[in-house]
C-alpha cells in the first residue's frame, strides 16, 4: 500500500488529503490554537474513511506534507518571542528608520511607523566593521562579543538575530557570535544573516533574520509537539513543510529558518494547479483562489511558476524569494460601500468570518459580495457549501438596499450586479498584471479557478481578462491540501558574490561548485535517492548602473570561458522577456550579483484513477430564475446536481456540488474531465 | 464627515464609471512599473523621484500615478505646452518629445525630464502619455544638476523646451540624441533613462487603446469627463465645510546660493463658498540663485498641501485642482522668468510653499465646525531636502556621481491621532526610499560611520513632530570627491500646531583632518563621541566645490517634523517609552515633558509637581487659576471656537471673542535656535540680518501652550 498525505492548516479548518493505491479520501476538522489538536483531528478522519487502524494508517504513511499556518498567524497578530538583535556600531535604528516607511499612502493620518519586531532597548550595537569588500576594517573580539551577549540577554532576549554590515562578504563575525552562543547559551534559539539569506540590502537582511530569530521559539514549540505525537501514533515517515518558495523541506530544515514557511498555504494551491494543467496538457496555467478577503492569482508557464525576489511578509520587504503570488483585496468578503464622490466601490475592507458577510445571519449588516451573488440568485440559499451554512437573502437584500440601492438610487438587483461587476473587474486586472503586463497573451491560459466561491467568478473573470478556458476542480475545497502534497522538495543555496564577464569562469565556477556541495549534502540528508536528484545553476543578474537584478539559469555543469557569450545572451533574452524587445542596455556592462541553487527533489506523483462518488452519481435538472450579472438580464437557467452523470450542458446554468457552486455564463459549454473536474469553454468575444 | 449625495446624470452607469477610473489608474501605476524595472537610476529606482500620468487632448489629467505629487502641476504644464509649441505640426503614433526646461516646459528643475508621447486611435490624436523622471545628469556647471554657484538658468543644464523630438515613429532622432549626450556627464545612463521613459509611455498607450477598444471612444471620453465633475464635487463639497475667510501666512526660503539671506513666500488665502484662491502676492522678487521655483513647481507644491488634507482618499484627477486658484506675480521668487536660475527652486521655495499652504489650511480647519476638517490640522513637516551630490575618480580610475537619497530623511509633521513618520520624506514625495547603506558602499567608494536618528531633530508636543535622519560618511576607495551640499531648512524650521513646538533644523559640516583611519587601526567603530578632528567646517546652507579628502568625514543631519498640541499634555506613558528608546534624553523629558523618569518608568507623584512647575513658570511665577485635567487628549491645547468666542478645550479657559484668540494671549518671544536649544532641539543660529524668532502663546489662566509659531524679524537686529 503507498499511502500519501497532504494537509493544509487554514484559519477555520484543517483540510487533509489522503491518496491511497490511487483512491483520493478528503477529510476536515476545526483548526485549532495549538496546530497539531486539528492536524490529527482530520488526520482521524482519513484514517476512518480509509478503514484502517491508527496503527495500520499511520505506518503506512510514506509522504506526509504540512502546509500551516504558524509563522503567518505569529506575523499578523505580531506575537513573537522576545528577540534579540545585535548589530554593527553606529546602525542600531535600521530597523526603525526603515528606509522611510512613507509607501504610497496619500493620508497623513495613516502614516505610522512600521510594527516594531524588535523592542528598541533589545538592539545592541556591537564594536565591528567589515567594508564592500569583505575586508575586515574593525575586528571583533571575544570580549566584545561577550560583553553584547551578556547585554542582550539582560534586556530579556529570549532569542536572538544577527545582522551585521556586509556580512555576506565575510561571515567570520557573525560566525564567532553564534559559536560563541552555541558553546556559552545552548539553549538560547538564534538566526544568522549570512546563513539565512547572505544576500546584499541590509534593511530586508535585518527584517528577514529578526522575523526568524522572533518565530523560532514558537515554531519550535508547536512542531515539537506534532512530531512526539505523530511519532507515538506510528507515524515513520519524514514529516515535510511547505515553503513559501514552492518547494517543501523536512521538519528539520524548516526549524532551522521556520520564516521560509510564512504565507506557505496559497503555494499548495499554485502547486496543485500545475499538477492539474499537467494531467490536462495545458501549458499556460494562471491561478485563481478566491478567499473570504482576497484573491491569490499566479501563472504558471511550461510546468514552471515564477519565483519572485524580496518578498514581502507583513507589510514588510524581506529578502526571500517566494512564488509570485499576486494578491489583491477582493474575496467573498470584501465590504461593498459608497464612497464620497456617490459612488459604489467594492473593499478593501472584508466582514471576515465574524461577522461575516450579512446573509450569514450572524450580525453583519454591510453588504458583501457573498450577498450580491445570493441575490442575483447564483447561490442557493439551501446548498451553501453542501448545505452546510444556511445563508438568509432577506438580510442580505436589506444589506444592499440600505447601503448601495438606496444611497445611489438603483434597486437591489441593480446594486447586486454592480458589486459583482466591479469585483469581477478588480480580480481581472490582477489576472491581467500576471500575463498582458509580462508580454504574454491571456488568451494563451486556462484558469484554474478555486476556494470559497471561485466558481461563481471564475468564467466572468475570465471573460474580462481575455482568458477563454476555465477549469474549477471538483475538490476546490482541499484543492491547496492536495497541491501540497505533490510539490516537491526544494533547497535553496545563495550567496552575494559579483562577478563580471572580465573575470575567469572558474571564479564563478568555484563559487557554483561550493553551493552545488552544500545542496548535495542536503540530498543525502533529506534521504532524496539518486534518480529524482536535480540541480539548477541560477543568478540574478543586471546592467551595470541597475539596481534590480533579473534570474538567469546557467547551463549544468562545468562553467568554463566559452559559455561566458551564451550566458550573456541568455540574460539580455530574460530581460528583455521581462521589460520588452529591445529594453536591453547592451552597451553596459553585465553583473552577476547573487550565485544561486536550487536543488529539488522531484515528487514520486500518484495519481488519482478513482475519483470518488463520479460512479454513484445521480443527475438532477431544476430550474431557477438569475440574473445574469455581466449583461444584468433575468433569465431562467438550469441547475444542474450530479453534473458527474450528466457530462456536458450549455451556458447559461449552475452547477451546485457539495463543495462549490459553478457558474456557466450564457454562450459558454461545460464539460467533465477525466479527472472529473469542470473545464468550462468560453465564447470568443 | 457625511457627504452630499451627488446624483449621477441619466444614462451613466455608475458601475463603469468606477471600471474605468480603476482601469486608468491601474495603466499609470503599470507605466511606473515598466520604467522602474527597466531603469539603472537610483534616483528611479530607490528614491522614486518620477511619475506618469496619462492626459487628454488638451493636457487635462485623466490619471497620475503617486509618486512624487508636485509633479502633479509640471505634468501638466509639459503637456499644455507642448500642445501650444507644436501646433500646426504633423504627429504620428510612436513620436515622443523631450523637455526639461521649467521656464518654458513647467519642469519643477531641469533634471526632471519628460518624454511625453501622443497617443492616437486609428488617425485621431486622443490623448498624451507623459512619464518624468530625475535624470542623474544632464549637464551644465555642476554634476547632478542642482547648481548653488549659478547666476542665470544658462549655467544651470542643457535647457530642452517645448517640441523638442526625440522618437519619430518609433525610432531615435539621430541627431537631436548627439547634441543631448555630448552635454551631459554620463550619457549612458541618460540615454538609458530616456528609453525606460519611452517604455513607460508606450506600455501606457498600449493599454489604454486596448481599454478604449473595451468600452468605445464615446463612451470612455464621456465617462472619465464625469469623473472630473464628481472628483471636482467632493473637493468642493469638503471645501464648503470651511468657514468662509481670510487667512495669510508667510514662509521663508533661506540662502539663494550665494548669500545668506531669507526671501518669502506669502500667501493669502481666500475661501469663499467652494473655492479656495492662493494669492501669492507679496512674495520676494525672483534672485539670482537657484531657488526661484517655477509656475508648474508652485501648482505642484499648492497640490502637495493640499491633496492629503482635502482629497486624501479621491482618485486622482484634472477635478481634484479645479477648486484652488493660484494667483503669483511673474517675476517673483514663485513665478520667476529668464535668466532666474531655478535648478532648486522646487525643493526650497516648493516645499515653503507647501507648508505655508499647511498653515493656512490649518488656520482655516481649525474654525470649522466639522470634527472630519478639523482633524485635518497638523503639525508642519521638516521640507525641505536636504542634499548631498558627490563627484569624483575612484581609485580604480571610474569617474562616478553619487546623488544622495539620504536626503529624503526628514521627518513628518505630527498627527491629531499620532507622532509624525520618522524620516517620512517632503510631502510630496509618496513612495519615499532611502538607499540601504550597503548600496550606496557597494556602488559608490564611501563607508558610512553612523546612520541614525537624531534625536535633536524632532518638534517636541502632546505627539511628536517624526524624527529626522543624522548620517556620515568618509571616503574609502577615493582620494578625493567634488561636494554640492544644501540643507535649506535650517534656520527657520517648522511649525508645531496647537502648542506643539516647531522641529529642528538640516545641516551639514566637514570634519576635516580626523583620526578615523587611528581608531580604524586601533580596533575601535569611529562614532559621534569619539572622532575627533583638526577642524569641524560649518559649511554654508547651500553650497557647490567642497572638496572633501580621504580622512575628512561629512557629517549631515536632517529636519525633524513640528509638534501636535502642549508638550505638558503628552501621556507620561509614551515620554517614558521616548526615554527608553533613546528618542528623547531625560533632561527634555523633565523639561519640555515635565515627566521624571526613572529607570525607564514614570515618577508619577514628581511628574505632576513638576507639570504644575512648569505652568507657573510659563505663566511668570503665577499660579494658574483653571486645572487643565492630566488627561485632555493631545488636540485640546488648540484654541476653539464657540457661539460665545474663543476657548482652551483642555481646561475650559476663554480666549475671547475677537477675531484672534493671539490678542488675549500671554505672549513670549525668544530667538528660536537658543529657544529650541533648550528643548533639546538643534537649529542654525542666524549671525546677521533678519533674526528667526519663536512667538509663544499661553492661557493666561491655566498656562496652557497654545502655539509657538516661528517668525522671521522684519527689522534687522
Amino acid at each position: 500500500m503507498t499511502l500519501h498525505v497532504g494537509i493544509d492548516v487554514g484559519g477555520t479548518f484543517t483540510d487533509a488529503v489522503a491518496i491511497v493505491d490511487g483512491r483520493a479520501i478528503r477529510g476536515k476538522a476545526f483548526s485549532t490554537k495549538d496546530v497539531t489538536t486539528g492536524i490529527l483531528g482530520a488526520l482521524g478522519v482519513l484514517q476512518d474513511r480509509a478503514g484502517l487502524t491508527e496503527a495500520e494508517f499511520f505506518s503506512a504513511v510514506d509522504r506526509f506534507v504540512l502546509g500551516n499556518t504558524i509563522v503567518t498567524n505569529a506575523v499578523d497578530e505580531q506575537k513573537y518571542a522576545a528577540v534579540g538583535l545585535l548589530t554593527t556600531q553606529g546602525f542600531r535604528d535600521t530597523l526603525r528608520i526603515a528606509r522611510s516607511a512613507r509607501t504610497d499612502e496619500r493620508d497623513p493620518h495613516q502614516m505610522t511607523a512600521p510594527p516594531d519586531i524588535v523592542e528598541r532597548r533589545r538592539i545592541i550595537e556591537v564594536p565591528e566593521r567589515v567594508d564592500a569588500h569583505g575586508t575586515v576594517l574593525v575586528p571583533l573580539t571575544g570580549d566584545a562579543i561577550a560583553t553584547s551577549v551578556d547585554a542582550v540577554l539582560a534586556m530579556g532576549a529570549e532569542t536572538i538575530a544577527v545582522c551585521l554590515l556586509w556580512s555576506f562578504r565575510n561571515a567570520a563575525h557573525e560566525q564567532a557570535i553564534g559559536d560563541y552562543l552555541d558553546k556559552h547559551h545552548p539553549d538560547v534559539p538564534y538566526t544568522l544573516s549570512s546563513e539565512l539569506t547572505p544576500v546584499y540590502r541590509e534593511y530586508e537582511r535585518m527584517v528577514t533574520t529578526a522575523l526568524d530569530a522572533a518565530v523560532k521559539p514558537i515554531v519550535a514549540s508547536h512542531f515539537d509537539h506534532l512530531a512526539d505525537e505523530l511519532r507515538r501514533r506510528g507515524l515513520r515517515a519524514r514529516v515535510q513543510i511547505m515553503q513559501v518558495h514552492g518547494g517543501f523541506l523536512s521538519v528539520e530544515e524548516t526549524g532551522k529558518a521556520p520564516i521560509s514557511m510564512f504565507n506557505s498555504g496559497p503555494v499548495g494551491g499554485v502547486t496543485g494547479a500545475r499538477l492539474l494543467g499537467r494531467h490536462l496538457g495545458r501549458r499556460r496555467v494562471l491561478t485563481a483562489d478566491m478567499g473570504g478577503t482576497s484573491l491569490d492569482a499566479a501563472a504558471i508557464i511550461d510546468d514552471e511558476f515564477r519565483l519572485l525576489p524580496r518578498a514581502e511578509i507583513g507589510g514588510l520587504p524581506t529578502s526571500l524569494t517566494a512564488v509570485d503570488i499576486e494578491t489583491i483585496g477582493a474575496g467573498g468578503g470584501s465590504l461593498a460601500w459608497v464612497d464620497g464622490r456617490n459612488l459604489l466601490r467594492v473593499g478593501p475592507h472584508s466582514a471576515g468570518s465574524t461577522p461575516g458577510p450579512a446573509c450569514y445571519g450572524k450580525g453583519g449588516t454591510r453588504p458583501a459580495v457573498t450577498d450580491a451573488v445570493l441575490v442575483l440568485g447564483l447561490i442557493n440559499p439551501d446548498y451553501y457549501l453542501g448545505g452546510a451554512v444556511p445563508l438568509y437573502e432577506g438580510q442580505a437584500r436589506e444589506a444592499l438596499r440600505k447601503h448601495v440601492a438606496e444611497p445611489l438610487g438603483i434597486t437591489e438587483e441593480a446594486a447586486a450586479e454592480g458589486v459583482y461587476r466591479l469585483a469581477t473587474s478588480q480580480m481581472s486586472n490582477a489576472l491581467r498584471k500576471i500575463t498582458v503586463n509580462r508580454g504574454h497573451d491571456p488568451r494563451e491560459f486556462t484558469l484554474v479557478g478555486f476556494g470559497g466561491a471561485c466558481g461563481l467568478f471564475a468564467a466572468s473573470i475570465a471573460a474580462e481578462a481575455g482568458v477563454r478556458e476555465v477549469v474549477i476542480p471538483r475538490n476546490a475545497a482541499v484543492f491547496s491540501a492536495h497541491g501540497l502534497m505533490h510539490a516537491d522538495s526544494v533547497f535553496s543555496a545563495v550567496q552575494t558574490s559579483p562577478w563580471t564577464m572580465d573575470q575567469p569562469a572558474a571564479t564563478l565556477d568555484k563559487e557554483f561548485a561550493a553551493l552545488e556541495e552544500r545542496a548535495q549534502a542536503w540530498f543525502e540528508a533529506e534521504g532524496i535517492p539518486e534518480g529524482r536528484r536535480e540541480l539548477y545553476r541560477e543568478a540574478d543578474m543586471k546592467f551595470v548602473g541597475q539596481i534590480f537584478e533579473v534570474t538567469t539559469r546557467l547551463p549544468a555543469g562545468t562553467f568554463g570561458e566559452a559559455d561566458k557569450d551564451a550566458l550573456r545572451a541568455q540574460f539580455i533574452a530574460d530581460y528583455e522577456e521581462e521589460f520588452g524587445t529591445g529594453t536591453a542596455w547592451t552597451e553596459a556592462e553585465i553583473l552577476l550579483v547573487n550565485s544561486r541553487v536550487r536543488a529539488v527533489g522531484r515528487s514520486d506523483v500518484q495519481t488519482v484513477d478513482q475519483v470518488a462518488d463520479i460512479g454513484e452519481e445521480r443527475h438532477e435538472l431544476s430550474r431557477r430564475e438569475v440574473i445574469e450579472p455581466l449583461t444584468g438580464e433575468r433569465v431562467e437557467a438550469d441547475v444542474h446536481r450530479g453534473f458527474g452523470a450528466l457530462g456536458r450542458a450549455n451556458g447559461p446554468c449552475l452547477l451546485e456540488e457539495p463543495d462549490t457552486t459553478v457558474y456557466v455564463p450564457g454562450g459558454a459549454t461545460v464539460e467533465l474531465t477525466g479527472g472529473g473536474d469542470f473545464l468550462l469553454r468560453l465564447a470568443d468575444r | 464627515m457625511t457627504s452630499t449625495p451627488i446624483a449621477l446624470p441619466d444614462g451613466f452607469d455608475p458601475v463603469t464609471l468606477e471600471v474605468i477610473r480603476m482601469r486608468l489608474d491601474s495603466i499609470v501605476e503599470e507605466m511606473g512599473i515598466a520604467m522602474i524595472r527597466s531603469s539603472g537610476s537610483p534616483v528611479i529606482t530607490e528614491a522614486g523621484d518620477f511619475n506618469t500620468a496619462l492626459f487628454d487632448p488638451a493636457g487635462r489629467i485623466y490619471a497620475y500615478s503617486d509618486y512624487v505629487q508636485f509633479h502633479i502641476g509640471s505634468g501638466s504644464v509639459a503637456v499644455q505646452n507642448l500642445v501650444q509649441a507644436i501646433e500646426g505640426e504633423t504627429l504620428a503614433p510612436g513620436d515622443a518629445f523631450i523637455c526639461n526646461d521649467p521656464h518654458t516646459a513647467g519642469a519643477s528643475h531641469p533634471p526632471d525630464t519628460n518624454v511625453i508621447s501622443p497617443i492616437f486611435h486609428g488617425d485621431e490624436l486622443i490623448g498624451w502619455a507623459q512619464s518624468q523622471a530625475h535624470l542623474i545628469d544632464v549637464g551644465g556647471m555642476t554634476p547632478g544638476g542642482f547648481a548653488p554657484g549659478a547666476h542665470d538658468c544658462y549655467a544651470e543644464a542643457l535647457r530642452l523646451p517645448p517640441g523638442v523630438k526625440i522618437f519619430d515613429r518609433g525610432e531615435p532622432v539621430e541627431w537631436v540624441r548627439r547634441i543631448l549626450l555630448n552635454n551631459v556627464r554620463v550619457p549612458a545612463l541618460f540615454w538609458n533613462d530616456v528609453r525606460s521613459l519611452v517604455a513607460s509611455n508606450n506600455t501606457g498607450i498600449r493599454r489604454l487603446l486596448g481599454s478604449i477598444e473595451e468600452f468605445g471612444l464615446e463612451r470612455f471620453r464621456e465617462y472619465t469627463k464625469l469623473s472630473f465633475q464628481l472628483a471636482e464635487q467632493v473637493v468642493r463639497d469638503r471645501i464648503s465645510r470651511i468657514p468662509d475667510g481670510i487667512y495669510h501666512a508667510d514662509e521663508w526660503t533661506e540662502h539663494n546660493g550665494h548669500v545668506d539671506e531669507l526671501y518669502r513666500v506669502a500667501c493669502t488665502m481666500t475661501k469663499r463658498d467652494d473655492q479656495i484662491t492662493f494669492d501669492f502676492t507679496g512674495s520676494s522678487e525672483q534672485t539670482d540663485g537657484f531657488v526661484n521655483c517655477s509656475y508648474g513647481a508652485l501648482v505642484g507644491s499648492v497640490a502637495t498641501a493640499i491633496v492629503p488634507i482635502l482629497a486624501w482618499d479621491v482618485p486622482f484627477n484634472e477635478g481634484v485642482m479645479t477648486a484652488f486658484d493660484i494667483i503669483a506675480e511673474p517675476g517673483s521668487i514663485v513665478n520667476p522668468r529668464p535668466p532666474a536660475p531655478i535648478s532648486n527652486g522646487h525643493l526650497t521655495t516648493g516645499a515653503r510653499v507647501s507648508r505655508v499652504v499647511t498653515k493656512l489650511m490649518n488656520e482655516a480647519c481649525r474654525r470649522s465646525d466639522d470634527d472630519t476638517v478639523r482633524d485635518r490640522t497638523q503639525g508642519v513637516w521638516g521640507d525641505s531636502w536636504t542634499g548631498g551630490i558627490s563627484a569624483g575618480t575612484t581609485d580604480d580610475g571610474d569617474y562616478f556621481v553619487l546623488f544622495n537619497m539620504d536626503g529624503g530623511g526628514m521627518g513628518a509633521g505630527a498627527q491629531p491621532d499620532h507622532d509624525g513618520l520618522d524620516c517620512a520624506g517632503m510631502m510630496t514625495q509618496v513612495n519615499n526610499m532611502l538607499p540601504d547603506v550597503e548600496m550606496n558602499e557597494m556602488l559608490y567608494p564611501v563607508l558610512y560611520l553612523w546612520k541614525q536618528l537624531s534625536t535633536e531633530s524632532a518638534g517636541h508636543g502632546a505627539h511628536r513632530g517624526g524624527l529626522g535622519l543624522r548620517f556620515a560618511w568618509t571616503l574609502h576607495g577615493a582620494q578625493e570627491v567634488t561636494q554640492t551640499v544644501f540643507a535649506p531648512n535650517a534656520q527657520v524650521v517648522a511649525d508645531g500646531f496647537g502648542g506643539g513646538l516647531p522641529g529642528g533644523g538640516s545641516g551639514h559640516e566637514v570634519w576635516r583632518r580626523t583620526d578615523v583611519a587611528r581608531l580604524l587601526a586601533d580596533g575601535q567603530v569611529p562614532t559621534r563621541d569619539t572622532v575627533s578632528a583638526a577642524e569641524q567646517e560649518l559649511l554654508a546652507i547651500n553650497q557647490q566645490s567642497v572638496t572633501i579628502r580621504a580622512g575628512d568625514v561629512l557629517v549631515q543631519w536632517i529636519a525633524g517634523g513640528g509638534g501636535y498640541g502642549d508638550p505638558l499634555l503628552r501621556d507620561p506613558q509614551l515620554v517614558a517609552a521616548d526615554v527608553r528608546d533613546g528618542y528623547v534624553t531625560a533632561e527634555t523629558a523633565q523639561r519640555t515633558y515635565g515627566v521624571i523618569v526613572t529607570d525607564g518608568t514614570v515618577d508619577e507623584a514628581t511628574t505632576r509637581r513638576t507639570r504644575a512647575a512648569l505652568r507657573r513658570e510659563r505663566l511668570g511665577g503665577d499660579t494658574p487659576a483653571r486645572q487643565v485635567p492630566p488627561t485632555s487628549p493631545a488636540g485640546s491645547s488648540a484654541p476653539r471656537r464657540d457661539a460665545e468666542g474663543w476657548y482652551v478645550p483642555a481646561s475650559g479657559a476663554r480666549l475671547g471673542d475677537g477675531d484672534d484668540w493671539r490678542d488675549e494671549a500671554r505672549k513670549v518671544t525668544h530667538v528660536a535656535a537658543g529657544r529650541l536649544a533648550e528643548h533639546g532641539v538643534r537649529a542654525r543660529p542666524r549671525t546677521e540680518g533678519r533674526r528667526v524668532l519663536i512667538d509663544e502663546f499661553y492661557s493666561p489662566s491655566c498656562g496652557t501652550l497654545l502655539e509657538a509659531r516661528v517668525r522671521v524679524d522684519v527689522a534687522t537686529s
